[in-house]
């Protein structure tokens, strides 16, 4: 692979690190692409010089962010290597990468007619055309193609053909190629040609503070931001180790860091003073990682209003202090609804931990106040615009509840409260995807009448067993004996750890209407209000669209949006649920 | 018979003009020609008063977020390239509610507000159109190119890559068109290809991407793309598009736009977090339907604009089907024009029922045969005759004088829905916080109950006025003023008269003190009773018994409340009456539930019902008009076979039913020929035929369980 034939232009030359190029550049680089020194060095010496015959391909992988894209742009830009490069999302048809490459080589004058090519024979044809019409002969060119993993999409041919582009040639070609995965995940079908692979690690806690210092805000010293990262680090670096990500994150809440600053009531040396600040921002901050659903503007109003909020109420240091179940016992209705100011009870809900457990609480009780209850509209709390004391809910919800269906507050708490009874039970289903950080509780959607019980429906008919129908909605269905009872808390796997099953339309329109106490006629509306629940993705059809006799859905929804549904209706879906019996 | 006729016949399709439904085509051959015409003149005026209406209400409704929008996507490309470092796609997450068939019309509307105001360059992309990338760019780029400007190439140009379109868009902003022109030239010279079979890959010539020469950001316009049902774009293809975007996010300034009905989290559900960290999201919040559909109710139906009125039963249709079915606005006003038209199509007085201006001419206008069928009006007779005597034979015997009484109250119903409509807004402000709201917590609701029936007769509001004698006085005080508040600029005269008493009451109410100087008699007598002192309990009982039945000396607030009450309660009974008690109600409001319900409310499972058990309904036959249950032999094969199955468990014997069905075939042959025989072959066909077209329509399934059986796939009897 490496057979350096030592071309007429080539003399040996001692300074090695620089492989013919400008040392002055290849410093330059180097102190452009922080914490990578190996790995420039490592490509260098692969390319060699302008002239040398590089190996036909080579491979770079490493997780995302770890720089393989900018260091090898950088590389090829700042020395001036011909090159091409391509990405190959992209492409969604191999016409495309060929074309896209051969009408950009480099030197390839913009106006000239753009060549067409769809299959790799031309692509090599015309590649030889293209370079020696550039006077490219005698120098390397590299190719570049970015997510390359999917490039095992396309023609089976595709990958093993770039591999030996140099061969197929002739040329002195380089393909490079640079993906998220290892190697071997792209070994399929024969003629592969193996290239070299360069491994490109993560970044250490280190490391990555070298490179997030240089986002340092030019209006800040670096001392300040330095120490801002470090703290920064010491949180998120658990939780996330990439990159872009955590640079965002850092900008994202660096601004609260040096409010103290800023407004002279501590000095930059105070680091106490400002992780104190700092701590719970970042804490919150930690829930919302990659989910982006606030953009920079929308979170430092987010803060602000935090702030307005901490001030007005009774402070507490973190967000959530330790659950205290024993306020108010489980079950009882809480005094404070009608004792205390709205935002206290919000409060006295949030302690309780229960915007955990029923996600869809907390901003139902934020909601509420505006459009007036009559038992909350007198209470103090309740005159604020924006409900204070609900704090993570309003600035992410101003979804509001229309007032037909507004809980009063009484019947609210009264659930929220034995929700957290059935916590224990709860817990064992909540599968780690479905926790919902406090940020972006799921808002119940607001749903047409029927549809919600269809919803429900729906719900019922995919976690539970076809066998218990009978038993929750038949009139007099017998008792069941206790052995069985026994026999089944055994077997009971759960159908929630299992996940919704498929059930044909007929099994959820039955329960459909054994669930609805008014009478309705089966019209169109209601059958088309289960294509739009699957268009909205609260259902899902799990059989093709051409089946139209017996079409199958699933029900896509999660425990707790349920409850949360059914509670608007009136309806105790855990009544009917098998796995809570 | 004419043998000559023909020798072969024969079918011969032609295309013939594409036929184009005219309204003229319906009304010509009517009987009352003339009226007919007339009625649908007035019928489009009247939709088209209405529909300008609510296209105004639409827009009003949906300013705000679309202002926010507007300034989301013009600062946002300068924001980010700001921030540096970290390339995000700006993303508006609108959240639109789950009523889907209102969305096109917003969205379509935001795409034009956009192209006026912020940037040419706007797509709106839907899933139905993007089951691929290609799909989706090949109709992005074709939307995005089809200006005028860009237009010439784009025809040659079928290929569509983003760095071309990248590059199409920089050199169109930064080139003359002139250059255009001749760029554009050069390209028709250039060599043409030779796969131009595959659309996708018809030969075009295309200019290679300008990497070098970037336009910054700042001075090219804004691209908006729209992804109208974010929900519905399959997962890969989205991803796919975010990541394109984001790569050419330094020449291209995209903003995305993503409709989502239900929660930001969809967002998540279909991308992974490298590709979502690409976004830079913020969410905008579109107004929820309920709220657009309670403005429509209060703008639209609840004035005296537009003297058409639904009656309460196809009112509270409507408004069950917007509450349970959709919460579709466009639904709602759909339904709405429907009634419209079917009022003025089937009354044959409708056209009365026209704009004030217009009534003049159509009162002039009344033929004598409709001045017959006036009289006959039960509303009509019912008024003429309570009216006094001397004007009563005028009106009878002189036309003249009819025409007059009836173009009165035309113009008076005006002034008398203003009128009662106000008095219901004050009602429903001083009803709809009250606990348990025995009103309806909706003004719509209160509506629906004042058009059923007497609204001071019903449970509800006698007892929201047993608990609006409980209010506390600063709360009162609130109510009445936000009372005042909604009748105080009225122009009319009633009305006004209204709001100065109010205005008095709220006068006393606020200087309680000087109503008590008129009663201060005898509030010492009882003083000294009060102070008890040792009793057992038994005459504490007793005392306290003798006081709770003195009756309780009210207090100078309780006073005044009590006669306001009794004024409010005057008031609603004086101008607020039931829709059946307005003169004249036959012709102004429409209250043909059946109708509706029939045409808008499909029942396909009971038509099909309907039809199988009882084909006269359908076939207009008097053979198989049959009582209930029973079978006749006349009725169609399909129709026995079903009732037949009516009558059988979950699997059904195919021989039993063949069985069944020869002998209701043949009951007339059946009493000669013996039983048992074979039945005909001819016989055996229909049956299976009929089997097979109840399988077609998913009564029945072929089983294995057992031989020669069906399964049922419904469940009930006969």
């Amino acid at each position: 692979m490496e057979s350096m034939e030592g071309k007429g232009t080539t003399d040996q030359q001692p300074v090695c690190h620089c492989w013919g190029h400008d040392s002055a550049l290849v410093n330059y680089l180097r102190q452009q692409i922080r914490c990578r020194d190996p790995q420039i060095d490592l490509l260098l010496s692969l390319f060699g010089e302008r002239t040398h015959l590089t190996p036909a391909s080579i491979f770079l992988y490493g997780h995302t962010a770890t720089g393989k894209t900018y260091m090898v742009s950088m590389i090829l830009s700042t020395l001036q290597l011909p090159a091409v490069s391509v990405n190959c999302v992209e492409c969604y048809s191999s016409r495309f990468l060929f074309e896209y490459i051969l009408n950009n080589l480099p030197g390839r004058d913009d106006a000239a007619v753009s060549v067409t090519c769809d299959n790799m024979n031309d692509f090599v044809r015309l590649l030889k055309q293209g370079v020696s019409s550039q006077n490219l002969q005698d120098q390397t060119l590299y190719i570049v193609l970015d997510r390359a993993e999917r490039l095992r999409e396309m023609d089976i041919n595709i990958l093993p053909a770039l591999l030996r582009m140099q061969e197929l040639t002739g040329l002195n070609i380089c393909t490079l190629f640079l993906s998220e995965i290892v190697w071997e995940k792209f070994q399929y079908g024969t003629a592969f040609c193996d290239p070299v692979v360069v491994y490109m690690p993560d970044y250490t806690q280190e490391e990555l503070m070298q490179i997030m210092l240089l986002d340092c805000p030019s209006s800040q010293s670096e001392d300040l931001y330095r120490n801002y990262v470090s703290l920064f680090l010491s949180v998120f670096y658990r939780v996330c180790r990439d990159l872009r990500e955590l640079r965002h994150m850092a900008l994202l809440n660096f601004p609260k860091y040096t409010e103290p600053v800023e407004k002279g009531e501590a000095s930059e040396k105070d680091m106490r003073k400002l992780w104190r600040n700092i701590e719970p921002h970042l804490k919150k901050a930690l829930q919302t990682v990659y989910l982006r659903e606030v953009s920079s503007a929308q979170w430092e109003e987010m803060q602000r209003s935090q702030v307005s909020e901490d001030e007005a109420g009774p402070a507490t240091a973190t967000p959530f202090p330790p659950v205290d179940q024993s306020r108010f016992p489980p079950g009882t209705r809480a005094p404070a609804a009608n004792t205390l100011p709205l935002h206290v009870t919000g409060r006295l809900l949030l302690e309780a931990g229960v915007p955990r457990l029923i996600t869809g609480a907390a901003p139902t009780i934020g909601n509420i106040a505006p459009g007036g209850t009559p038992a909350l509209a007198t209470l103090p709390g309740a005159t604020h615009p924006r409900t204070p004391g609900v704090p993570h809910a309003h600035a992410t919800t101003p979804h509001a509840i229309p007032a037909d269906d507004a809980v009063r507050s009484e019947e609210l708490v009264g659930p929220c409260l034995s929700a957290s009874l059935l916590s224990g039970k709860l817990d064992k289903y909540r599968l780690p995807g479905t926790f919902c950080p406090s940020l972006r509780l799921s808002i119940p959607v607001e749903l047409p009448y029927y549809s919600k019980y269809l919803l429900v429906a729906a719900y019922l008919a995919s976690y539970n067993p076809v066998v218990s129908d009978k038993r929750f909605f038949c009139k007099n269905a017998g008792k069941i004996s206790r052995r069985s009872k026994l026999i089944k808390k055994h077997e009971r796997a759960s159908n929630h750890l299992l996940g919704p099953k498929p059930f044909p339309m007929d099994r959820l329109l039955a329960i459909f209407y054994s669930i609805i106490e008014d009478k309705i006629a089966p019209s169109a509306c209601i059958f088309s209000q289960i294509t739009s629940l699957v268009s909205l993705h609260l259902l899902g059809q799990t059989c093709a669209d051409s089946q139209i006799d017996m079409p199958r859905y699933k029900c896509l929804v999660s425990l707790d949006f349920i409850r949360s549904v059914a509670r608007t209706i009136g309806f105790d879906v855990m009544k009917y649920l098998y796995d809570f019996i | 018979m004419d043998t000559a006729e023909s020798v072969s016949r024969g079918c011969f399709a032609y295309k013939g003009k594409k036929k184009i439904a005219r309204a003229e085509d319906y009304l010509s051959d009517k009987k009352h020609d003339e009226s007919m015409s007339v009625r649908y003149k007035v019928f489009q005026k009247m939709w088209e008063d209405i529909d300008a209406e609510i296209q105004m209400l639409r827009s009003d409704l949906n300013s705000k977020v679309f202002e926010d929008l507007l300034q989301f996507i013009c600062k946002n490309h300068r924001e980010t390239q700001r921030a540096g470092s970290v390339k995000e796609v700006p993303t508006a997450a609108l959240m639109t509610g789950v009523n889907t068939p209102d969305h096109a019309i917003m969205f379509s509307n935001l795409a034009s507000i956009l192209k006026e105001r912020v940037t040419s360059l706007v797509a709106t992309l839907r899933a139905k159109d993007c089951s691929s990338v290609k799909a989706l760019l090949t109709k992005l780029l074709h939307q995005l190119l089809s200006l005028n400007e860009l237009k010439p190439r784009v025809e040659k140009g079928q290929r569509l890559l983003f760095p071309l379109f990248a590059a199409r868009v920089e050199e169109h902003h930064e080139n003359s068109t002139a250059q255009e022109e001749n760029q554009s030239t050069e390209m028709e010279t250039s060599p043409r290809g030779e796969d131009a079979s595959v659309e996708d890959h018809g030969q075009s010539p295309r200019k290679s991407p300008k990497k070098k020469r970037r336009a910054s950001p700042g001075d090219s316009p804004v691209i908006a793309v729209i992804l109208e049902d974010t929900e519905n774009f399959p997962p890969n293809v989205l991803q796919d598009f975010v990541v394109t975007c984001s790569n050419y996010l330094d020449r291209l300034p995209i903003v995305l736009v993503f409709g989502i009905a239900t929660s930001v989290t969809t967002v998540h559900r279909l991308l992974p977090t490298a590709v979502s960290s690409l976004l830079c999201m913020e969410k905008f919040q579109a107004p929820p339907s309920t709220h657009y559909f309670s403005l429509l109710i209060d703008k639209i139906l609840m004035t005296n604009k537009f003297p058409f009125k639904l009656g309460p039963r196809v009112f509270q249709l409507l408004l069950d089907m917007f509450l349970c079915h959709d919460f579709s606005v466009i639904n709602f006003t759909m339904a709405f024009q429907f009634c419209l038209l079917d009022h003025y199509t089937t009354n044959p007085l409708a056209h009365l029922c026209c704009p004030r201006d217009m009534i003049h001419r159509m009162v002039k206008n009344l033929s004598a045969q409709e001045v017959e069928q006036m009289h006959r009006l039960p509303s009509v007779m019912r008024h003429i005759e309570q009216l006094p005597g001397k004007d009563l034979a005028d009106i009878l015997e002189s036309e003249d004088c009819f025409k007059k009484l009836i173009q009165t109250l035309l113009e008076e119903n005006f002034t008398c829905q203003y009128r009662s409509n106000t008095i219901l807004r004050v009602l429903h402000t001083l009803t709809a916080h009250l606990p348990t709201h025995p009103l309806g917590k909706q003004l719509r609701e209160q509506y629906v109950t004042s058009l059923e029936d007497d609204i001071t007769e019903t449970e509800g509001f006698r007892r929201a006025f047993d608990l609006l004698a409980m209010t506390a006085g600063d709360e009162f005080v609130s109510l009445v003023t936000q009372c005042l508040n909604l009748v105080q600029d009225s122009d009319d005269n009633k009305m006004e008269e209204f709001s100065s008493a109010l205005q008095v009451f709220l006068y006393r109410l606020e200087h309680l003190d000087e109503e008590k100087q008129e009663e201060k008699k005898e509030p010492a007598v009882e003083k000294d009773d009060l102070k008890l002192q040792r009793t057992d309990l038994r005459s504490l009982q007793k005392r306290l018994q003798e006081m709770g039945k003195k009756k309780k000396k009210l207090t100078p607030y309780e006073k005044v409340r009590g006669e306001l009450l009794y004024f409010f309660k005057e008031n609603v009974r004086r101008y607020v009456c039931p829709a059946k008690a307005v003169v004249l109600y036959e012709i102004l409001s429409y209250d043909d539930d059946s109708t509706v319900r029939h045409h808008l409310n499909a029942a396909p499972r009971s038509a099909i019902h309907l039809a199988l058990s009882n084909p006269a309904h359908y076939l207009h036959c008097d053979c198989c008009n049959v009582e209930g249950g029973s079978i006749s032999p006349s009725m169609p094969d399909v129709c026995i076979a079903y009732k037949l199955h009516l009558e059988s468990g979950q699997l059904i014997n195919l021989y039993d039913w063949l069985q069944a069905f020869v002998s209701i075939v043949t009951v007339e042959e059946q009493e000669n020929k013996k039983k048992g025989s074979k039945p005909d072959k001819l016989l055996q066909a229909r049956f299976i035929q009929a089997v097979s077209e109840l399988q077609f329509l998913g009564f029945i399934k072929p089983t294995k369980r057992k031989t020669d059986h069906v399964a049922r796939l419904t469940w009930g009897g006969c």
